[in-house]
């Protein structure tokens, strides 16, 4: 056959080309924030791609910011709480949001070492959610998507190497470009935000109902799948053990932990108990509260923003409704910046006083009782109640 | 070590080609040596205990075919006995490692009791390499194979392109290859295995590999109870379909491809599955070797001693079609029979079983209706494009269908998506498209469809790659027709002449234009491996 040899000589030389440019092409768009190219206007400026390769893009975002104060746990703090907000004082910046969606205890533990590793943080805040600490709970570990254990393995070849030369990177990088004119780019911030455009734009696409009834299913999903387990009330929370490192960590690091119970819709504990979890529930709350105040140190502070309040209890967008927007929530677990807001003023400020209290070994028992008779009346919000507390619950509304 | 890997197509096969050009320059006998040394490392990849396993097998399979060859005309008796105890013991190493398990299982099935060996590790390729072995012994016994050594018998069985998943080839279309092959580097051999190679990759990597991603969720999903719907059922069925055929199709040109780098050529094992117009035409397209294999092996030795028995007992000797009860007998039994033990050698399942059973009925009313056709419709009736087009839909319709219970992992979720893919579960699409309303909403609930919270974005994605898939599959030639004038594989010729004029216009040519499109392609696969996945058929 004649022309063979040229064949393979041009199709070789085709190839090298071939990669380089797309070598070069990605790492110019760096759709991952991996390589830390500059962010440029109308090019890469957000980086639409980035959210679905969190943890790849925020163990190397945070050897750039060196943050101060690092916000850690799952897709709730990323959406949630910002880092940028005006309330921060002087004295904690820079802040940086290391939420991964789907992360639970373990992870955050993780990720917590990781940060003291790579940077001098003197404050942390670690939002803990209820279904992350169940037995039956599968952190999104593995597929690239876990925080290393030994921080000096970063930077690893593959994290290089896998944002320049695979097809999923140069789709992404295109797509980068692409999306940069969009009414509200998706984006994962140099501070490690993800902001709110995520929902904006399932929102935009599916509609507020479906956004909201996708949560409902994930969380009779998680909760169906704890149920199936039925393990004993001692053994319901195999990883609670890494909270408890988490504050013995931060004690021996003189690094200043908070601890968050993010506030959910109420629709949440309503499944809670529909799935007869309610004392799981409870159990759970119990062992935070001894968790925070067994070790010799100072008590460490656990803010609890669950439960039923003004802001919880909004009520929730109708399924064929369109575009009803909530005011406070995204889905039952991921409430708005504005009260991710109002949440990072209780800690900082104090204020706002009636919403958020500190848990506690002592108070613990009071407030557990009163979420129980909460969770009670709602079951008969049709009915008109005369207690103290179906009326204060009642008031919520 | 996978094909679709990063260590094997930049560390693996260049370091080997470079052996076997670099000694095959010197003497041919070090290259061919090389080439077995490194097919042991191949298979050695996984787990060196493997080796371990098959050396002692091929050392006690070539003793057995010495014995045949010695006796079969002196003895006859010792070569018949020697043959026996080879396919006896074929089956039973395969049997042990592939099904003893299962076996297991169906014991505590029927008598309650727990029989699970969990130690039993199932060595990779060992339903192909056995099928190669038993084919050896019975054609050393019957002549077809009158010299070998050991060197070149082992060549045979560890030849690493086929080694794993195939094609399952014969003693004599390979070692005459190898014995007339330059052991050189050859410019048009090295063309041909890029274009074969490179085309495979892109298949299974970018197009198998992409469609994955929607199915697998719907049938784990059925596996944890829900209950799937019309239109995700039909996403999962048929979804798995092209899954499975560009992944096969794809492994198969990635084997003729780097069997064509050593100067080998292959038998053609997959030829556009997708066109065919009966059930009968698809097994004559899609995994040619294990059919070649079957037939040859099982069902027509079946076939011929079941004719004999009828003849024994006084029937006439007439053919298959000729009464209901010949084609029960031998037609319908020796099908279902060959089939049935298909699945089994595909899977040590339930599941498994059962397709293979499926498609044994299948053939046998394809068979059925030819006879009907043959006896009862005129000429002119039967040939026509309409019959044919009718023909490749029902084809289609009824491989999809049985291909959802050889994804399944229980017959259980089989069902649930066959229940689906009837409406049973009812139907369903996303929620969005009824949050946009206008007329697409009133035509949904006119037709009875229910909003889900699945993703909108996704469901369309995965109709579109299911459309774009099926276009290609149905429309396009595939990479042995495009490469028909340079003799790609062994048999293609019957299948695609050379210089026939059909599609002439992407007929492969040593040309600047097919250097870089080739390049996009090779790119475009070696890009996608990114994340690992391992070929379908590598678990048989």
């Amino acid at each position: 056959m004649a022309g063979t040899a040229r064949f393979c000589v041009k199709w070789l030389i085709a190839v090298v080309i071939l990669f380089a440019l797309i070598a070069v092409f990605n790492i110019a768009v760096d759709p991952y924030d991996v390589m830390g190219a500059p962010r440029i206007a109308g090019f890469n400026q957000f980086k639409v791609e980035a959210p679905y390769h969190t943890v790849l893009a925020k163990l190397y975002q945070i050897r750039r910011v060196q943050p101060t104060t690092v916000l850690f746990g799952s897709s709730v703090v990323n959406v949630g709480l910002d880092p940028k907000s005006p309330l921060w004082p002087a004295a904690m910046r820079p802040v940086y949001n290391f939420g991964v969606p789907a992360m639970g205890v373990q992870g955050n533990y993780q990720a917590l070492k990781y940060a003291a590793a790579e940077s001098a943080v003197r404050n942390a805040i670690v939002v803990i959610q209820f279904e992350t600490f169940l037995a039956s709970y599968r952190e999104a570990m593995g597929q690239g998507n876990d925080v290393p254990d030994d921080p000096a393995s970063v930077p690893r070849l593959d994290d290089f190497l896998l944002p320049m030369f695979t097809l999923s990177a140069l789709k992404d990088s295109v797509s980068t470009i692409v999306h940069q004119r969009d009414a509200n780019p998706i984006d994962l911030a140099p501070d490690g935000a993800i902001g709110e455009s995520v929902f904006r734009d399932a929102v935009a696409r599916d509609g507020e109902g479906t956004v909201f009834a996708r949560s409902e299913d994930l969380e009779r999903t998680e909760l169906g799948q704890f149920t199936a387990l039925h393990p004993p009330l001692s053994e319901a929370f195999p990883k609670i053990s890494y909270l408890r490192g988490i504050v013995e960590f931060c004690d021996a690091h003189s690094i200043a932990l908070t601890l968050v119970l993010p506030p959910a819709h109420e629709d949440e504990l309503r499944l809670i108990d529909q799935a007869g979890l309610w004392n799981v529930y409870e159990h759970w709350l119990r062992s935070l509260a001894t968790i925070v105040s067994g070790h010799h140190g100072a008590p460490t502070p656990l803010w609890d923003f669950g439960g039923y309040s003004h802001y919880t209890t909004e009520p929730l967008p109708v399924q064929n409704g369109g575009r009803t927007e909530t005011v406070w929530f995204w889905d039952i677990f991921h409430f708005k910046r504005k009260l991710g807001d109002l949440i990072m003023s209780r800690l900082l400020t104090g204020q706002p006083n009636d919403f958020g209290f500190l848990l506690t070994p002592e108070n613990a028992e009071i407030e557990l009782a009163r979420e129980r008779t909460e969770i009670d009346c709602s079951h008969s919000t049709s009915a008109p109640s005369t207690s103290e507390a179906c009326q204060r619950f009642s008031s919520h509304r | 070590m996978l094909f679709n890997s990063v260590p094997f197509i930049f560390g693996f096969l260049p370091l080997v080609l470079a052996g076997f050009y670099t000694l095959g320059h010197w003497r041919r006998d070090w290259a061919i040596l090389w080439l077995i040394l490194a097919s042991l490392c191949f298979y050695a990849w996984w787990r060196p205990l493997n080796v371990l396993l098959i050396t002692p097998s091929i050392l006690i399979n070539y003793v057995l075919a010495r014995i045949i060859q010695h006796r079969v005309d002196e003895r006859p008796g010792i070569a018949r006995t020697a043959l026996i105890a080879g396919i006896v013991f074929n089956l039973c190493f395969l049997g042990y490692f592939k099904y003893i398990n299962f076996f297991g299982v169906v014991a505590g099935d029927v008598f309650g009791v727990n029989m699970v060996f969990a130690n039993v590790i199932l060595p990779l390729g060992i339903s192909f390499i056995t099928f190669q072995k038993i084919a050896f012994l019975v054609d050393v016994h019957s002549g077809r194979v009158t010299s070998f050594t050991l060197k070149d018998y082992a060549l045979f069985v560890l030849f690493f392109p086929q080694l794993v998943a195939g094609p399952i080839v014969h003693y004599r279309e390979m070692m005459p290859q190898f014995h007339a092959a330059p052991c050189r580097f050859h410019a048009d051999d090295m063309a041909i295995g890029i274009v074969l190679f490179f085309f495979g990759l892109f298949k299974k990597a970018v197009l198998a590999d992409s469609i994955a991603a929607y199915v697998s969720p719907l049938y784990a999903d059925a596996a944890h109870g829900a209950q799937i719907t019309l239109f995700h059922a039909w996403i999962a069925a048929i979804g798995f379909m092209l899954q499975i055929y560009y992944d096969f199709a794809g492994y198969s040109e990635m084997a003729l491809g780097l069997a064509r780098f050593f100067g080998v050529k292959l038998p053609v094992n997959f030829f556009s599955p997708l066109k065919a117009a009966s059930v009968i035409e698809f097994w004559q397209r899609w995994h040619m070797t294990l059919t070649r294999f079957l037939t040859a092996y099982l069902y027509n030795p079946m076939t011929l001693a079941l004719t004999r028995r009828r003849m024994a007992r006084g029937a006439p000797a007439s053919s298959a079609t000729s009464s209901p009860s010949a084609f029960i007998t031998l037609i319908a039994f020796p099908t279902i029979v060959t089939f049935a033990i298909c699945g089994m050698w595909h899977g040590a399942g339930y599941t498994y079983i059962v397709w293979g059973f499926i498609h044994g009925v299948l053939l046998t009313i394809n068979q059925g209706w030819r006879a009907l056709r043959r006896a009862y419709l005129p000429r002119r009736m039967v040939i026509g494009s309409p019959l044919r087009f009718v023909g490749r839909a029902l084809t289609f319709l009824s491989v999809v269908a049985a291909v959802v219970i050889f994804r399944a992992p229980t017959v259980g979720v089989a069902l649930v998506i066959w229940k689906g893919m009837i409406a049973i579960n009812g139907a369903t699409m996303p929620q969005g498209y009824f949050d946009h309303g206008g007329v697409l909403v009133w035509i949904l609930q006119t037709a009875h469809v229910r909003p889900d919270p699945s993703s909108g974005m996704l469901f369309i994605a995965a109709w579109l790659w299911i459309a774009g898939l099926l276009a290609v599959a149905w429309t396009m030639p595939n990479v042995l027709q495009i490469l028909r004038n340079y003799d790609p594989a062994l048999g293609i010729s019957a299948l695609a002449p050379p210089g026939e004029k059909q599609n002439n216009w992407l007929s492969w040519r040593p040309t600047t234009a097919w250097s870089v499109s080739m390049a996009v392609i090779a790119a475009a696969g070696i890009l996608s491996l990114g994340q690992l996945s391992e070929f379908l058929y590598w678990q048989f």
